[in-house]
């Protein structure tokens, strides 16, 4: 039960800057998602609220102490590592044990804490196997119930499911989203996967060139992207540069009709935000839709359709249920139009 | 965190290995200036005498002959270790372990053990000689020791292990798809090795000869019980001097002059694989 | 096919030496004579009985612990020091650890005997321990830096998360995982030092005499079949050394060699 505080926190690696001036308040118990592409600065900032590097400019507090001071294991820090990093020369009682053996906690204390965690991660069975002998699945909650035996005020995870196949990572997420909520530890997440991040986040956090991009709910974060780098990044929305007066709303030299909708009031240069599922397609030119386009990629994905349509050089993502819309094939003459009730304008971009 | 600990314990650790393996070396150069002494082991003075005496023609024939037998063994233990690694890591699991035991139970016995075996695999009572005697081959089986070509077999016995497993994790682990591609573009089998297999390794392999060269030139036992008298290296000079006659500065100058061949040789080495990384 | 013809020719000359030394140990005849007419195993009850072969074999197991010992640690300290702080002088401390394999031992072994016979000691059995443990150093040099090199950094750090303290990271995480190396290490330079001559022989060559030496020395000035046995005793010590280390850990991946094939 604990809450973190960044304020300014700053990190180079020779000249390279890892992290710039990135502010950040986690509350109590609250599960925090760290989203952003290979590089963009989130294992170094788990890294350093871990302790494991120190930051060049800012400061953490936790519970309002700052850590600056604070070294590593002094913390009381719960870490999942994307390796695991399981002592291979242990079992896996004592790996969970480790930590409590390191505070010299009682034996008797130990061992009931051992089995307590034990049933918790579901490892009732295994306390004797040497960890090298687990599945995948298996190390990882070893590496999650270590993490976790000395109660720990913060419960950091390093991408720990990524070397996982699809099915057992769903069912390691949802557990670890139980017991996330049955513990109301304090977590934060990194992760390269965005479907990843919105199904356990309370609160995701969009890093991008080590600084954050957008912070919020995966619904606002979602429907609400307040950057370009974010509504491309997540749902691969498609931008369009439109102006819009009092009469009409212009993209290319098509006319798309009064301002309506989300965008009723705004004027000038914008760029406006639509989600490939928003579009509505017909399978010939038709005028009295917003744009007229060509298939230039048609694909089958499970249950979704996926087209791009190319409209005056600008090549716009398409995606529907199955039998929902026209069938299209690649060369296909289409039109375009949207219910501009659920759509945006990227805030930061207007004129 | 305290670095106080692994501090000390690093100029602990510099400091034994300076006083038990750098003084000794250094002591050694300075006595190589002393004067010779038969009634003590040296006179404590500042002479090229040493030197003087090492140039003057025995010792530089000494030397020239052993640069020469070593060389060469170093060029067949090479050649032949090279071409057997080929075919061993192409054994099972099973079979390459059995070979790396082999090997290292080679490098590992003395040299002692391996030259007596030797001695006696050529000796005229028990060995070679005595099975072609009694074939009926050889009318006059005689010991084939010791001899030139003798102290050649043995030193290529204790080289052969130690290049053999320092080849065998490169030759095991290299990129063999480099030779299937050489296949498929039309080379021979047969012929594969020495187009593609060989100036991949050229460079090891000159570096390893070097290697060995200085190896094999601190080889003691060898010269002594398979050679001849006139076949004996500096090596065995040196212990002779130290040992034998007691004039340790004339064994240390030509200890030092063996000292300045191997750093040469080294340096060499050392450019070479330098060169291979470009 | 010729590969393997040529694989069994070498076997034969490596090993064609050593099952004529057997035959001869193994015969009862008092001089040199292969093949054995009469088998007996005299030579070895000579090897195990009489006292000064037993002399020889116990002052070469004494020197070869205490090096390997010597050997052993001097290794791990560097090591330790060279992963803990990787520091210029902590690389030179290792590369200087090289340095003894790369000279020819008739150099090191000049060196020992001019340097000990300074110091005082000469004729005392440490000075050729702890020659042997400096000069052999190197082998478990580069064996204990595999072990090390094993280690990785997020189990490390892991450890030091949950509190370890740094002696306590070295004796939970850190030896348990590189004991393996450490033996093997222990094991390698115990068996060299074993079968030494000419450091040993040049440092204190006369008084403490090794079985290597012994065994020279009848060579030289003329010799029986106890030879023989000593030499057998020596393979079958070295082998079986080898095969237990092999058996106990993957020679080959320790080698360097790639994991599957």
């Amino acid at each position: 039960m604990s809450e973190l505080a960044l304020s300014g926190v700053g990190k180079r690696f020779g000249k390279t800057v890892a992290l710039a001036d990135v502010s950040l308040q986690i509350k109590s118990g609250e599960f925090i998602c760290l989203l952003g592409s290979s590089g963009c600065g989130k294992t170094t900032l788990l890294r350093i609220i871990a302790g494991l590097e120190k930051c060049d400019q800012g400061e953490l507090h936790l519970d309002r102490v700052a850590l600056s001071k604070l070294p590593s294991h002094k913390r009381n820090i719960g870490m999942v590592f994307q390796s695991l990093a399981l002592f291979p020369h242990l079992n896996v009682s004592r790996n969970i044990a480790y930590g409590l053996k390191m505070r010299s906690i009682s034996g008797e204390a130990t061992n009931a804490r051992v089995t307590e965690l034990l049933a918790l991660t579901g490892l009732v069975g295994f306390e004797t196997r040497s960890v090298a002998s687990l599945s995948g699945g298996q190390k990882q909650r070893v590496a999650i119930a270590r993490a976790l035996a000395l109660e720990p005020r913060l419960f950091l995870m390093d991408e720990p499911f990524s070397a996982l196949d699809a099915g057992l990572r769903d069912h390691l997420q949802q557990e670890v989203k139980k017991l996330q909520r049955q513990l109301a530890v304090t977590t934060i997440f990194v992760t390269h996967d965005q479907s990843e991040a919105m199904s356990l986040a309370d609160r995701i956090v969009i890093l991008n060139n080590g600084s954050i991009e957008q912070a919020g709910t995966p619904k606002e974060i979602y429907q609400r992207p307040l950057t370009r780098f974010v509504a491309e990044f997540i749902g691969n929305n498609n931008l369009l540069d439109i102006e819009i007066d009092e009469t009409a709303v212009k993209y290319q030299g098509y006319n798309l009709g009064s301002p309506q909708g989300s965008i009723e009031n705004l004027r000038g240069r914008q760029t406006l935000v639509v989600r490939p599922e928003s579009i509505r397609l017909r399978a010939s030119h038709d005028t009295s839709q917003y744009l007229q386009g060509t298939v230039t990629m048609q694909r089958t994905v499970g249950a979704l359709v996926e087209c791009d349509i190319d409209v005056d050089g600008q090549v716009l993502k398409y995606t529907a249920l199955q039998n929902s819309g026209p069938e299209v094939s690649i060369g296909d003459a289409v039109s375009l139009s949207w219910d501009w009730s659920g759509l945006w304008c990227l805030p930061g971009e207007s004129q | 965190m305290n670095l106080f600990v692994p501090r000390i314990l690093g100029l602990c650790a510099f400091g034994i290995l300076s006083v038990f393996f750098l003084l000794p070396l250094a002591y050694m150069v300075v006595v190589s200036f002393y004067k010779a002494d038969p009634m003590a082991f040296y006179q404590v003075a500042f002479t090229f005498e040493n030197y003087q005496k090492y140039f003057s023609g025995f010792y530089l024939n000494v030397t020239l002959r052993t640069l020469w037998s070593t060389a060469v063994s170093a060029v067949i233990v090479v050649s032949l270790a090279f071409t057997a690694m080929l075919s061993i890591v192409e054994l099972s699991r099973k079979w390459q372990l059995f070979w790396v035991i082999l090997l290292l139970s080679m490098m590992c016995l003395s040299e002692v053990i391996v030259g007596f075996a030797w001695l006696i695999l050529l000796s005229e009572s028990a060995g070679i000689p005595r099975l072609l005697g009694a074939l009926g081959i050889w009318d006059d089986p005689r010991s084939l020791s010791p001899s030139f070509g003798a102290m050649m077999i043995g030193l290529v016995t204790l080289g052969f292990s130690v290049v053999s497993l320092v080849l065998y994790p490169q030759i095991a682990g290299r990129d063999k798809s480099v030779e299937e591609a050489a296949r498929t573009l039309g080379t021979p089998p047969y012929l594969v090795p020495l187009y593609v297999t060989l100036p991949i390794f050229m460079q090891t392999l000159i570096a390893l000869t070097l290697t060995m060269f200085v190896y094999l030139l601190g080889v003691f036992v060898m010269p002594v019980m398979l050679g001849r008298p006139s076949d004996w290296t500096m090596t065995v000079m040196i212990s002779d001097k130290a040992l034998g006659d007691a004039n340790l500065p004339l064994g240390a100058a030509l200890a030092v002059v063996m000292l300045i061949i191997t750093g040469a040789l080294l340096l060499l080495s050392l450019y070479v694989s330098r060169k291979r990384r470009v | 096919m010729k590969g393997r013809l040529f694989l069994c020719l070498l076997l034969i000359a490596i090993v064609l030496p050593f099952i004529v030394v057997a035959g001869v140990s193994i015969g009862a005849s008092k001089t040199i004579t292969f093949p054995p007419t009469e088998f007996s195993l005299r030579w070895y009850g000579v090897l195990f009985s009489e006292s000064e072969w037993l002399k020889a074999i116990g002052i070469s197991v004494l020197i070869a612990v205490g090096a390997a010992i010597i050997s052993v640690s001097l290794a791990l300290a560097i090591n330790y020091v060279l992963w803990r702080l990787n520091t210029r002088f902590s690389r030179f401390t290792f590369a200087l650890g090289l340095g003894p394999f790369m000279l020819p031992p008739i150099i090191l072994a000049l060196g020992a005997s001019l340097f000990w016979a300074e110091v005082g000691w000469y004729g005392r059995i440490e000075a050729t321990i702890i020659s042997h443990g400096i000069f052999l150093v190197t082998l478990p040099l580069v064996v204990v830096a595999r072990g090390f090199a094993s280690l990785t950094d997020d189990v490390v750090e892991a450890a030091t998360m949950m509190g370890a303290s740094p002696w306590q990271l070295f004796t939970t995480i850190v030896l348990p995982l590189i004991t393996p190396y450490l033996l093997t290490g222990f094991v390698l330079v115990a068996i060299l030092s074993f079968n030494e001559y000419l450091v040993a022989n040049m440092i204190s060559g006369f008084i403490v005499e090794t079985l290597p030496i012994k065994i020279f020395n009848n060579v030289r000035y003329g010799y029986s079949p106890v030879v023989a046995s000593a030499s057998m005793f020596f393979v079958t010590v070295t082998v079986t050394a080898l095969i237990l280390i092999a058996r106990s850990t993957d020679l080959l991946a320790l080698l360097g060699a790639p994991k599957d094939s």
